[in-house]
């Protein structure tokens, strides 16, 4: 019995122990790489060979670089008009596909996860090739810039925001529908009214996913943008060999701004999140 | 609903005032460049000066410009392509001749002598406006004993002969493979313009008994200033980039470059007028006001490699900042005996990349 107790004993530190290994284990995969650009950003050497002591010189550089303010301006701006269309027009798609019986509603999904499942580099070279065909035949012969990556932006977000809106759907009980009609609503009244007060945690997370999706794209991006406009990735992209202009630092001021003002959202969401369970 | 309708009606709102802002009157002139490649400061002040809109795209190799202009993918009117593409460009008919005689600031003998050798080496004078020039060469670890020594006495041998180097000593090769190729000839002393057989095959045969320790392009230059690597094959351009960051970061600079005057490439980008513009007229304003002297300094001064013109590069010698870097003797390539990389055509390129394949293997 001794023996036994002691082996088991033995057997739970270990696990133990090897539990704390693995947690800390993804916990240093998962957070280095964003140590290493806050560290960076802050180094004074703008080589990042060695560490120089702490600065923020490139916090200052990239506001004073007007190329990459532009390239931030447009990466945000495409960000936040993407988000919102996509998030509208995907919640309206995903009321229509609900609506359907279920053999249409199944082709309907499978016909969104194709642009999904489909690599970023095939869907921007045939978004190129659709807006080059498109324009030259309205007229425009030279297409590509803003708008292009903007359209471009909300094709490829929409069917992330159906995937997420539609399981609260199907969640939902069909009936409320029929009952707002019932009781003498439009039909308008009670989408608003009705469904998307119900399937609102999907929607909302349907936002999320586009806006990260939009803000850190690159290669969808590269192809269907011209005329000199870029986004923040292409900038990096374009300028990062010509080291004596320290692109990379910037870089990682840019992405440790954009770290801090996400996590602050985060932090901010959750503790009115909290607040609300606790009045309730 | 009305709220719908309201959101709707402003993103709509939002849209159609992009697209109109989007296209403002001024006239605009479409420029291809490499990234960092240009004074910010003088492409406004021509802006000014014309009332124009520069549009600027940024392209990363050679060959994406070449893909650009071929798909007509904007009306580029100004172009900076290097020898062997400009050369490309020519035989497939996308370059316009420049019209020599709206180019006040023009003249033959303003550029520098081995330039205007290379520009009649190439027959590429009535297409290109030279713009910024320099040649290959060794960028070594200075802090490595003996690899300096070695470096100087035997030229492009020490990325052949391994024992020639110190014990140790990390050699990397520039991934590319008309670079490697033409480096491989260079120590063979064939002629890298060469589309003979025979010649490709000696190169390749040299290169399958080499063991380089790392493939790179511009990694290389940071590797060597990190002392991860000893010895590499680099562009001029790319060792003063880094040179550049170190005098700017006030580090100490333990690396240098040495060029071999032998046999060398020595290349040079130029402004070109492909075919897709749209505006000539105001493409050739552009070239010549690049040319005009103080534009130029101001230009050559903020890019950093060596300008083409004779008169601005003597001028940037008397410049006590930047003495350092325009008397280094890799930033000058007068004095090299080589020329530039004649374009081959498609199968020759084609073998090449071959043999890198497989010597990769």
């Amino acid at each position: 019995m001794m023996i036994k107790i002691s082996t088991r004993k033995k057997l739970k530190q270990v696990s133990a122990v090897l539990k704390a290994f693995f947690v800390i284990l993804v916990l240093v995969i998962l957070y280095l790489p964003i140590l290493y650009i806050i560290i960076q950003s802050v180094n004074a050497d703008g080589t990042g060979n060695t560490f120089g002591g702490i600065t923020f010189r490139w916090y200052s550089e990239l506001f004073g670089d007007p190329e990459l303010m532009d390239a931030i301006v447009n990466t945000l701006s495409i960000a936040f008009i993407s988000t919102a269309a996509s998030t509208i027009l995907g919640t309206i798609f995903a009321i229509g596909i609900n609506s359907l019986d279920r053999k249409r509603k199944q082709r309907l999904i499978f016909l969104n996860n194709v642009p999904i499942i489909n690599a970023d580099i095939v869907t921007g070279v045939f978004l190129m090739l659709v807006f080059l065909t498109f324009g030259r035949l309205i007229g425009i012969n030279y297409p590509l810039g803003y708008i292009t990556m903007l359209i471009a932006h909300i094709f490829f977000s929409i069917p992330y925001v159906i995937l997420s809106v539609l399981p609260k759907l199907n969640e939902m009980d069909p009936n409320l529908y029929d009952a707002a009609l019932d009781l003498g609503s439009k039909p308008s009244e009670a989408v608003m009214k009705i469904i998307v007060p119900t399937i609102r945690p999907g929607i909302i997370t349907g936002m999320l996913i586009a806006f990260t999706m939009s803000i850190d794209d690159f290669i969808i991006s590269y192809f269907t943008t011209g005329g000199g406009v870029a986004n923040f990735s292409i900038w990096l992209y374009t300028n990062r060999k010509a080291t004596r202009f320290h692109a990379l630092p910037k870089a990682y001021a840019y992405n440790t701004v954009i770290m801090v003002l996400t996590l602050a959202i985060l932090i901010i969401y959750n503790i009115i999140q909290r607040r609300k369970v606790v009045k309730n | 609903m009305k709220k719908f309708q309201k959101i709707v009606l402003i993103l709509i709102l939002g849209l159609s005032l992009l697209l109109v802002t989007g296209c403002t009157k001024k006239e605009r002139l479409y420029v291809m460049n490499w990234a960092q490649y240009m004074s910010k400061d003088v492409m406004k002040a021509f802006e000014k000066e014309y009332n124009v809109r520069i549009v600027e795209d940024i392209a990363e190799s050679n060959e994406l410009m070449y893909t650009r202009i071929s798909t007509n993918a904007q009306p580029y009117d100004v172009m900076i392509p290097s020898d062997y593409m400009i050369d490309r460009l020519r035989q497939e008919g996308l370059l316009q001749k420049i019209d020599f005689t709206k180019l006040e600031n023009y003249s033959h003998d303003k550029f520098a002598p081995k330039v205007n050798e290379l520009l009649a080496d190439t027959g590429l004078g009535e297409y290109a406006v030279p713009y910024f020039w320099g040649s290959l060469g060794i960028m070594y670890n200075k802090d490595k004993a003996g690899v300096e020594d070695a470096v100087k006495q035997h030229g492009w041998k020490v990325l052949f002969e391994r024992n020639l180097l110190p014990e140790g000593t990390k050699v990397g090769m520039y991934y590319s493979s008309r670079d490697v190729i033409a480096c491989a000839q260079m120590y063979l002393n064939i002629d890298f313009n060469s589309t003979a057989d025979a010649d490709l095959e000696a190169a390749k045969n040299l290169l399958l008994q080499q063991n380089y320790d790392m493939w790179g392009t511009d990694d290389l230059k940071e590797a060597i200033a990190a002392k991860n690597l000893d010895v590499a094959l680099v562009y001029s351009g790319d060792f003063f980039d880094t040179v550049y960051n170190y005098l700017y970061n006030d580090m100490e600079i333990t690396f240098d470059m040495y060029v071999p005057t032998e046999l060398n490439n020595v290349w040079f980008d130029s402004m070109v007028i492909p075919t897709t513009s749209k505006n000539p007229d105001l493409a050739h304003k552009f070239i010549d006001f690049f040319l005009e002297h103080e534009n130029a300094l101001e230009n050559a001064f903020e890019v950093g490699y060596c300008p083409s013109l004779q008169a601005v590069y003597e001028e940037m010698l008397l410049d006590e900042e930047i003495q350092v870097v325009v008397t280094h003797p890799a930033y000058l390539p007068d004095e090299v005996n080589g020329v530039s990389y004649h374009y081959l055509g498609a199968d020759v390129s084609t073998k090449m990349d071959n043999i890198l394949n497989e010597v990769r293997k």
